[in-house]
């Protein structure tokens, strides 16, 4: 990503905390609208002119992966965790432990 | 770091601090993983409904079809929309050009009001055409009907945090015209802009695992 072009400006002086602000999160917008659309296609493949479907599994793993990339794109640079503290970080990976704990501990593994 | 001190500064306005970052910030976050943890519950109780054997669930792709998906989809891509112009709200508001910030927060409020609009003419879709049996015994469900369910309360939780997100938009978008809130408060708009951000992140969850998967 072309992240940093814009952010050489000495005029523009407001420190690293926030100087991705200028071009980055338009970088990171269209990825997220990418992944959406690449999102859409996986399950339905026809939308896109293909003839074939994907296996179950593949669909799965793969919307799943795609949805934890966006997230942590979300997080990362529009919640600004690029540029907090690693105390701030940790309080953000909490739920998503506590959601992989839970999500483990009450799936019907043994057939409910 | 230089990048937390320019933080801290710009963060250093309002608020005492407390971890090294103020008590607005801490509080907007304690209260985002507090929520993060109620939707964590809920999708776990998803997965577990549905991928106990004999669920009789169908796939969504299937029971919505091509259109519905695609309208969410749709849906998806104006809340992403809505999350970024979010983030030029902040970025005009700290380049101190007031009159851009404010046109942008109008763009965000919209791009949240179309989402529910969106939202409510595909709920009523559901309701009144696809699973009548919901509200009439007349009816044989189709399918299980943990599905419809399972449905509202995902959809329907986050549908609320929207309303509360462009209820909290408004009030700010009114804060930066009554000059309240001025181009040294950005604490203020980056804590708003957490939460509706949040509010986009979980649709990014509730999307994959409610309608692709």
């Amino acid at each position: 990503m072309a992240s940093h072009d814009a952010t050489s400006d000495p005029n523009e002086g407001w420190g690293w905390g926030f100087d991705f602000l200028y071009s980055q999160y338009m970088w990171v917008w269209l990825a997220l609208l990418i992944l959406t659309l690449v999102e859409v296609v996986i399950p339905e493949p026809e939308i896109i002119g293909l003839s074939f479907q994907f296996s179950r599994p593949f669909v799965v793993i793969s919307l799943i992966s795609l949805a934890l990339v966006k997230t942590w794109m979300v997080a990362w640079y529009y919640m600004h965790l690029i540029a907090e503290r690693p105390s701030i970080i940790l309080i953000a990976c909490a739920p998503f432990l506590f959601s992989l704990f839970l999500t483990i501990g009450i799936f019907p593994w043994n057939g409910g | 770091m230089a990048s937390q001190n320019a933080s801290l500064a710009a963060d250093s306005m309002i608020g005492e601090e407390s971890l090294g970052v103020t008590n607005g910030k801490l509080g907007m976050w304690a209260f985002l993983v507090m929520d993060a943890m109620t939707f964590a519950g809920l999708l776990a109780g998803y997965a577990r409904l549905r991928w106990t054997p004999g669920s009789d669930w169908p796939l969504p792709i299937e029971a919505f079809g091509f259109t519905g998906i695609q309208l969410t989809a749709l849906n998806t891509f104006i809340l992403i929309c809505s999350s970024v112009s979010m983030v030029h709200v902040l970025a005009e508001q700290m380049r101190g050009n007031m009159e851009r910030a404010k046109k942008w927060m109008l763009f965000t409020i919209f791009g949240g009001l179309v989402f529910l609009g969106i939202q409510g003419f595909e709920w009523t879709h559901l309701i009144m055409d696809m699973w009548p049996y919901l509200f009439d015994e007349g009816y044989e469900a189709a399918y299980s009907v943990n599905f419809a369910a399972t449905f509202f309360i995902l959809t329907g939780f986050h549908g609320m945090h929207v309303s509360v997100g462009v209820i909290y938009n408004v009030i700010i978008y009114l804060g930066l015209r009554s000059g309240k809130i001025t181009k040294d408060d950005t604490s203020v708009v980056e804590i708003a802009g957490l939460y509706w951000h949040f509010v986009d992140l979980v649709w990014i969850l509730v999307f994959t695992f409610v309608y692709l998967i």
